[in-house]
């Protein structure tokens, strides 16, 4: 039996078993692997490089295509005769010391320096040898050493050592000195001043064409607009040496890593890249660069106002934030300033941030806040709140004080020991003390609580008078749909079943108050017509329908309000819109004022105006019978609609006097959670079209807030309750940029704009001009187009153009503060005279009386001087009086034929006061400031864009200023400046020397 | 040497490979191409400039006519210069308004233009001197045009101090002072703008009407009503009249070259 076959052995794995396959897979695996790591770190992880390479590119050739054209700007500043003049000037100034510049230079370089450096040499090894013994001697304990050691420092200093010293005459030849250290410390010495000398001697010969050069390259910066070929030669070679990397802002404070410059490598390049200028928009510089000259990159980053993953570099979605895993992607374009308001969140106005500043003046005239609380937003209730605490906290103090008081005298009389009677009557007397000063304290606070009373308004119209001012048939045509009756309409579009309008009709009807109207018999429609259209009614109210409409949209459109209003009531609130009828629930001087200002009109004219706006109503419409608004049932039915649709939000109802708002807080809306906004049905639907974020969110809640209601099974009243406004789209976006921006900030306080200077008193006054519609009759910001501006009158006739009331750019440089709050106060400037406008009685327009606290009128006027960087308070400047020759000469060109400023300028007679267009001189003086009216005088363009007041009335003669024209035999010897003399002469005029100015005429 | 299974095993991973190789990276570059068609690749220029136009002398056509005015004129009261006796004493007596002039009823100070049908043509600015006078306290004339960038002479040939204050809404606006006897004021407005009204603050009965048009084509009516348009290019266009209380009228014209054509506006009360 062979062997072999009977050992049947099992193959052997090495020698028959191939692993080749597995290995050589698993290689290609690894190798694989190593190359996808190595790629996808290099290219995938860095897409940036590519931008990177893309931008030195086009970039590149877009500085070459600039190159020449700024070459040849420059070439032709070059040769501008000015130009040409100042550099003859500059070589010949240089020529005229080039010879002295040599000479000192060589007696500096070739004489001084060789020599001073060889002194200094020799000098310094001695005085190293000195210093270490010096130092020896600080270190050394033993009295006998320290001797020795200054007896080798004496022994030094008498040395005497060969110097060898280059000739100060530059010749090169070296003269040997024996110097001691003393003669080499003066030779030093010597030496070193005679450089300066020589230096400052330079810089002397130097001055004028140092001046003349420093002339030449500001005509050059001044006349050149952009960059110098030099400064673009300059930005080529960085161009050129500069590394591919990430680009990145690194704020420690709030841990914020920004690389969004890694790809928009154009956003701070220095000159102005368009959108395409580069073929990619992401390469434009940025669009605003004076906002990142306030907001420097280095310190705020890019995402801190953009939003988005600036940590992120993978792609463009990733660093844009715009996927779901991002909470906060960056904001569109549409909506970037919402990034404004987070940390400009104490502000109704942000200079430049148009779309947020129309989000926010939205939300105030809208009535948003009547159900949504929003911080900043009707402050004045909240703080009468607060107030009133604060009363009853220190009337409580006040009282324990009392009763302690009381209790310590008891003692104090009472007590054996003279000492203890004597600390209880002084803990009595400190007592006393300590409540007269919370007496002072609370008749402050009662002030304040009065002025905020004043100022604490509900949005829409007070309700409790209703049975007096409308028509009853027209509130529930009205409750039910205003839009309807008011297309545009302030009051907006409730969800309301036929049967709430008609119980809220009869709730309010039921509770508002009875009262008597005085009887008017009608007046001239005619000229009611046009003092409504004249005397500043439609700088706040518009009328005309659809494309008829003119006037301003802040109060309600009265096309068809003699359908629904009392003529007798209309007269009443024309008149004085504070005038109400008594109301049992809330005393007088807590009462709060209407907006609607007083315009001092007589009761003849709020007649006249009354009947015009009476006429205005569609041919008779007749409204379905009302009685059901006495049905006491119905009124009771009421109370509960009435409430839950919160109502009272925006009215005054009786009864409902401390009703809250029934709206959530949107003062942090933009940074709540995305899952706790309620996209109910319509959240796949969201995510599938891409709006599953707070801007579609908020866009289409607004645009239809039953929206989110769509589709649901919901009970009648468990619906959303929030109404129609009928927004248009730019509205829609310009809010949702204000809720988008409402977050709460995590950046601290540094980041975040809450001035507690001058500045705060801006912030502060644009509350109260947004509040009232300021810019309704005024352009207070450049770029401000007033209601009054959109009046066809005004627009097409150049004499009703002079009619605008006036520009308030430099209000606070102009006035002194103590007038303006006189004025705002009572802007007839009289008691008694009050038919009338205070300054300008001309023009047709009048500045109302508002219903300002005494808070506002501070406010106000601490908003118009801290704009103009005006000191509060105002220190009246000094005014040289005119001596008895100024005052002849300021009369002659007074009454000059170059200077016709009684032309314009109202007297006080009222025969030529017709014609004028300009304020009377009796008042400049406690109305101006001398330097405004100065500056006035010679550029009244600069000050009041398109004023009647003409520009170069005066002319430069040598170093003051002269009238243009003809000037008078007297005038011409007088050798002052003219138009300081007609400020000085114009602030020391009185109604005699006025009287005698006409005479003169 | 494989079979099927082993080169499977084998490209998967290599296919996973190139499948992440493909798909990796930022395509914003191709992507925006790809959106905006290619426009990156070549930039579009700017506005494309509007043709500089030689008019052919030889072919050129003449328009002429004259604007009526029949029926009531509006009436505007004289002008009452009492404010100001320096004007009163210039005037023997009334001096009637000139706002509307019609001299046996023919229509000055009426403007004359080609509205429509030279789009995209740039043409050199003329080279006639303007002149609007202040005299007598009135602007003489009453209504001027001038092609943009074409200046206006203002003087001042009264004894007394007048402002120029133009009031535009398309050019810039300003105001100034002109004393008696004072330089004249040279000033070209740079855009185009219909009825630019021109004020004396100091005089405020005083206006005066400025047209800026964009082309050459134009004239202003004289005292007879008349006007003459030349060197046209052959061509249809819109005649426009426009005076500045009565409104406007248009008229389709065709022109052929060379021809002298009559063209006639009536305006009626």
């Amino acid at each position: 039996m062979p062997r072999a076959k009977k050992v049947q052995t099992d193959p052997d794995p090495i020698t028959t078993k191939s692993y080749s396959v597995h290995l050589l897979v698993s290689m290609v695996l690894l190798t694989g692997s190593l190359v996808w790591a190595v790629y996808d770190e290099v290219e995938v992880m860095r897409p940036y490089k590519e931008y990177q390479a893309r931008f030195q590119a086009y970039y590149s050739r877009f500085l070459q295509e600039l190159r020449p054209q700024q070459a040849a700007k420059e070439q032709e500043i070059r040769n501008s005769a000015e130009y040409q003049e100042v550099s003859a000037e500059l070589e010949a100034a240089e020529q005229a010391v080039r010879d002295r510049i040599a000479e000192l230079d060589q007696r500096t370089g070739q004489g001084v320096i060789p020599r001073l450096t060889a002194a200094r040499n020799a000098f310094q090894v001695l005085r190293s040898e000195i210093d270490a013994l010096r130092y020896l001697i600080e270190v050394s304990d033993d009295e006998g050493e320290r001797s020795d050691l200054r007896e080798e420092i004496a022994e030094i200093r008498n040395r005497v050592v060969d110097v060898d010293l280059p000739l100060a005459d530059g010749s090169g030849e070296v003269e040997e000195v024996a110097m001691t250290f003393e003669d080499l410390e003066r030779e030093f010495l010597g030496l070193q001043e005679e450089r300066a000398a020589l230096q400052s001697e330079r810089v002397d010969a130097l001055t004028e064409a140092n001046r003349l050069r420093l002339e030449r390259d500001g005509l050059m910066s001044e006349r050149l607009v952009g960059l110098g070929a030099a400064q673009i030669d300059g930005l080529l070679a960085n161009l050129r040496d500069s590394p591919i990397g990430i680009q990145q802002i690194h704020l420690m404070d709030i841990d914020l890593v920004d690389r969004c410059e890694s790809c928009h490598l154009g956003i701070r390049q220095p000159v102005e890249i368009g959108r395409t200028d580069l073929l990619y928009p992401v390469f434009q510089s940025h669009p605003q660069p004076d906002l990142l000259a306030i907001h420097d990159p280095e310190a705020f980053g890019c995402s801190s106002c953009h939003n988005g993953n600036g940590r992120a570099t993978r792609s463009v979605t990733k660093g844009h934030g715009r996927h779901k895993f991002w909470l906060w992607p960056m904001f569109y374009p549409e909506n970037v300033e919402a990034g404004c308001q987070q940390c400009h969140s104490k502000e109704i106005v942000t200079p430049g941030g148009e779309t947020l500043n129309q989000g926010r003046e939205l939300y105030m005239n809208k009535g948003c806040w009547g159900c949504h609380r929003f911080e900043g937003f009707d402050a004045e209730s909240e703080q009468l709140t607060q107030v009133r605490q604060d009363m009853r906290n220190l009337s409580s103090a006040r009282d324990a004080n009392a009763k302690e008081m009381r209790v310590s005298l008891d003692l104090g009389d009472t007590s054996p020991d003279r000492e203890a009677s004597q600390r209880y009557y002084a803990r009595a007397e400190e007592l006393r003390l300590t409540n007269t000063r919370i007496d002072a304290e609370l008749h402050t606070l009662r002030t304040e609580e009065l002025n905020l009373a004043r100022e604490v308004k509900k949005f829409g119209p007070s309700l409790k008078e209703i049975k007096l001012k409308d028509r009853k048939e027209w509130i529930p045509e009205w409750i039910k749909d205003p839009h309807e009756f008011r297309p545009g309409s302030k009051m907006p579009v409730f969800r309301l079943l036929d049967e709430e309008v008609q119980q809220i009709s009869a709730y309010l009807w039921q509770n508002a108050l009875d009262g008597q109207l005085v009887q008017h018999p009608s007046g001239d429609a005619e000229r009611g017509r046009e003092l409504f259209e004249t005397r500043g009614c439609m700088g706040c109210h518009s009328i005309g329908e659809g494309a008829e409409e003119t006037g301003g949209t802040f109060a309600a459109n009265l096309s068809r309000v003699g359908e629904k209003m009392n003529f007798d009531y209309m007269v009443r609130w024309i008149h004085d819109p504070s005038e109400v009828t008594p109301d049992p629930a809330v005393p007088d001087e807590l009462r709060p004022r209407p907006i609607m200002p007083n315009m001092r009109l007589t009761v003849a004219e709020s007649r006249d105006i009354a009947t015009y706006l009476s006429g205005q109503a569609r041919d008779r419409i007749e409204y379905p019978d009302a009685s059901f608004m006495d049905d006491p049932a119905m009124a009771e039915a009421g109370l509960a609609a009435v409430r839950h649709y919160g109502c009272a939000g925006c009215h005054e109802i009786s009864g409902l006097e401390g009703e809250g708002r029934i709206g959530t807080d949107l003062t942090f809306e933009g940074s709540k959670p995305l899952d706790r906004l309620d996209f109910a049905l319509k959240t796949h639907e969201a995510e599938l079209e891409g709006w599953h974020s707070h801007k579609g969110f908020f866009e289409h809640k607004l645009e239809n807030p039953a929206f989110f209601d769509e589709g649901k099974e919901r009970e009648h009243l468990e619906r959303l309750r929030m109404p129609n406004f009928n927004l248009g789209a730019d509205e829609i976006n310009a809010l949702t940029t204000f809720l988008l921006g409402a977050v709460e900030t995590t950046f601290p306080e540094q980041y975040r704009f809450e001035p507690e200077d001058a500045r705060a008193d801006v912030q502060a006054g644009w509350w109260i001009i947004t509040r009232h519609n300021c810019t309704g009759c005024h352009q207070i910001r450049p770029g401000n187009v007033s209601s009054f501006m959109t009046i066809p009158r005004y627009t097409d006739d150049p004499d009703w153009a002079e009619q605008l009331p006036p520009q308030l750019y430099t209000e606070g440089a102009r006035v002194q503060p103590n007038w303006l709050t006189s004025f705002l106060r009572n802007p007839a400037l009289s008691d008694v005279d009050v038919n009338r406008n205070g300054v300008r009685d001309y023009l047709h327009a009048r500045m109302p009386t508002f219903y300002f606290s005494d808070r506002q009128l501070a406010k106000l006027t601490k908003f118009f001087m801290a704009r103009d960087s005006q000191p509060v308070p105002h220190m009246v400047e000094d005014m040289e009086p005119l001596t008895q020759a100024e005052r002849s000469v300021g009369r002659q060109l007074f009454t000059s034929d170059a200077a016709p400023c009684l032309d314009c300028h109202m007297t006080g007679v009222p025969s030529q006061d017709v014609n004028a267009t300009a304020p009377n001189f009796l008042i400049a003086a406690e109305r101006l400031k001398p330097n405004w009216t100065y500056r006035w005088l010679l550029e009244p363009a600069s000050i009041a864009p398109g004023t009647a007041m003409p520009s170069e009335l005066f002319q430069r003669d040598g170093d003051r200023w002269v009238f243009a024209g003809e000037i008078p035999q007297q005038a011409r010897q007088y050798g002052g400046d003219h138009a300081d003399l007609l400020t000085r002469y114009m602030f020391q005029m009185d109604s005699a020397e006025l009287r005698r100015l006409q005479a003169l005429q | 040497m494989f079979n099927r299974n082993q080169w499977i095993l084998l490209l998967a991973p290599v296919a996973v490979l190139a499948l992440v190789f493909a798909c990796g990276g930022d395509d914003y570059f191709d992507e925006y191409d790809s959106r905006a068609g290619g426009q990156a690749a070549a930039p579009a220029g700017g506005e494309p400039v509007a043709e500089m136009v030689t008019v052919d002398p030889a072919t050129a056509a003449t328009l002429l006519g004259a604007v009526t005015f029949s029926g009531d004129a509006p009436r505007f009261p004289p002008i009452n210069m009492s404010a100001e006796p320096d004007c009163v004493a210039l005037h023997g007596g009334r001096v009637p308004s000139d706002r509307v002039v019609v001299n046996d009823g023919m229509l000055q100070h009426a403007l004359v233009w080609v509205s429509k049908g030279l789009e995209g043509k740039r043409f050199p600015v003329r080279d006639d001197l303007v002149n609007l006078d202040q005299d007598g306290c009135i602007y003489k004339p009453h209504v001027v045009a001038v092609q943009m960038g074409q200046p206006i002479n203002i003087t001042n040939s009264d004894p007394t101090t007048h402002n120029v204050h133009p009031l535009p809404r398309e050019n810039r606006e300003w105001n100034k002072s002109q004393t008696s006897g004072a330089p004249a004021i040279e000033y070209a407005f740079p855009r185009a703008e219909m009825k630019i009204a021109v004020k004396c603050n100091i005089h405020p009965w005083m206006q005066a009407y400025i047209h800026v048009l964009e082309h050459p084509y134009f004239a202003v009516t004289d005292a007879e009503g008349k006007f003459e348009i030349s060197n046209l290019p052959p061509g249809s266009y819109t005649l426009q009249a426009v005076h500045e209380q009565l409104g406007e009228q248009e008229m389709e014209i065709t022109v052929g070259a060379s021809e002298r054509q009559q063209v006639d506006f009536a305006f009626t009360g």
